[in-house]
């Protein structure tokens, strides 16, 4: 009998520990996320000084870019460089902006498409391989 | 037009707030259903800026110049959500720019041969014809999918075409799907022919990524950014050669269409496959149905009938609006499937939380 419940102990301090475990995951899980958000904040602050910055540069010097750039030839490049430097500065900014907001992409269905993804794969695999 | 008669036109654009504000938004909103569907935003954008005074040729470079970089941010957002085939998205790219070379030799031979008339004809005949026939097909697609509840299968068509080895064979890892040069090459065609055309490739490259490549449609929106890219890159180059690019007014509609990129790519992510099928093709309905209306005036110009100006102007005015109107419904669609997701997903959360307590 002593062992009997010994056992019983044994089982509800291992079901307690893992019930433990779970909540120290959630608040791991919930700490991420506000770092996340905490991170996102500082990037949308970072990348939006430095976006306003470059549209301010353009436009407060647009008469003689815009007269250079009409000119073409080589100066092509130079519109083509502006807006891939453009779109890595605010695009960041943009993506930091609806992270801060908490609007990100669903992690369940993505997590689904990459397993419908996988298992169409493996599907197509035996089929090749039934083919060969 | 020269060089600098193009500048002087440049420089007699009022860039007030009320026309900032105005690209912002359509630039926004134009993004945001590239993002969701890889193509269909730009169109409203050229007559959007003509209609605030901006020459055609600056508003078509200007448009094209803010589409490839829009086309990147989206594509790198979606290959992080495992929703791009790269390889895919290149070959189909390149031989679109081919199809685009071609559709601007048949655009200018239809020009000398039946002046600007003929080619405006032309262009809208095309608009209404294709849009129609793809429009009406995905519609009919989503629709089934939609009520029986089913995932969306490979077509037997693509199924078919799959099983055919012939060289090159080449293996899309990303999208599961092996098939031949020689099938992957046509789409890509007939998505530059269409671009030269109607300046939206993707409605005849994302229908043909689905239906006759076997890709499902989240891949094929995600793979046409990719290819947006690559036709938006070559086209850029060309328009900035000739200095045609106002560098003010694509950084303008590109600050909107980043924010809205982004967002309809993290939306693809709360949609079922049918929901990306159902936009497009509401999208190109409605955009048939504003073509169409331009069709009376260009016969009239050709001298095959007259129009009165007063029905003539209310024409192509109701057809700018339906256009409009278009992606507004686009955009509204994708904006509450966002929503009812964003809803979702917390509601899931914060059950999962109060279960862990």
């Amino acid at each position: 009998m002593p062992l009997a419940g010994e056992i019983i102990l044994f089982v509800i301090c291992i079901i307690a520990l893992c019930i433990e475990e779970q909540k120290i995951k959630e608040r791991t899980k919930m700490a991420q996320m506000h770092m996340k958000k905490r991170k996102s904040r500082i990037n949308v602050m970072v990348y939006g000084a430095a976006s306003v910055a470059l549209y301010a540069t353009v436009f407060s010097f647009s008469d003689p870019i815009m007269s250079f750039i009409a000119k073409g030839g080589i100066r092509a490049l130079v519109p083509v460089a502006a807006v891939f430097l453009f779109s890595w500065i605010h695009g960041n900014f943009a993506s930091n902006v609806w992270t801060a907001l908490g609007i990100e992409p669903s992690r369940s269905n993505l997590r689904q498409q990459a397993e419908k993804k996988e298992r169409a794969g493996k599907a197509r695999g035996s089929k090749a391989r039934l083919r060969a | 037009m020269g060089h600098e008669h193009v500048a002087q036109s440049i420089y007699l654009i009022d860039l007030n707030l009320v026309v900032v504000l105005f690209l912002f938004f359509v630039g926004f909103v134009g993004g945001l259903v590239s993002g969701f569907i890889g193509s269909g935003g730009a169109f409203v954008l050229t007559p959007g800026m003509m209609s605030v005074g901006v020459p055609g040729t600056v508003a078509v470079a200007s448009n094209m110049c803010h589409k490839f970089p829009k086309a990147l941010i989206g594509a790198i957002k979606r290959y992080r959500y495992g929703q791009v085939d790269i390889k895919m998205g290149l070959i189909v790219g390149i031989s679109a720019e081919i199809g685009v070379q071609i559709g601007i030799h048949i655009q200018r031979l239809i020009q000398q041969t039946w002046g600007e008339a003929g080619s405006n004809l032309y262009v809208s005949l095309a608009f209404v014809f294709v849009l129609v026939t793809v429009g009406s097909f995905v519609l009919r697609d989503a629709l089934k999918l939609k009520r029986s509840g089913l995932e969306a299968k490979t077509t037997k068509l693509a199924n078919w075409l799959q099983s055919i080895n012939l060289w090159p064979m080449i293996n899309f890892k990303h999208s599961n799907v092996r098939i031949s040069l020689w099938f992957t090459a046509p789409v890509g065609f007939a998505a530059g022919l269409l671009a030269a055309t109607i300046a939206v490739g993707g409605f005849a490259g994302v229908p043909g990524m689905i239906y006759i490549l076997g890709l499902t449609s989240i891949m094929a929106s995600g793979t046409e950014l990719v290819v947006a890219f690559v036709m938006g890159l070559g086209g850029t180059l060309v328009w900035a050669f000739h200095g045609l690019v106002d560098l003010r007014l694509t950084l303008i509609i590109l600050a909107g269409s980043l924010f809205g990129v982004q967002l309809g790519a993290i939306g693809t992510t709360y949609v079922k496959d049918w929901m990306i099928k159902l936009v497009m093709a509401t999208i190109m309905l409605i955009v048939a149905v504003s073509r169409g209306l331009m069709v009376p005036e260009y016969l009239a110009n050709l001298g095959l009938f007259s129009l009165d100006s007063g029905l003539s102007s209310l024409l192509s005015k109701t057809s700018f609006l339906i256009m409009v109107l278009a992606l507004l419904i686009g955009a509204v669609i994708i904006l509450g499937a966002i929503f009812k997701g964003l809803s979702a997903d917390r509601r899931e959360q914060m059950y999962e939380a109060e279960e862990a307590v």
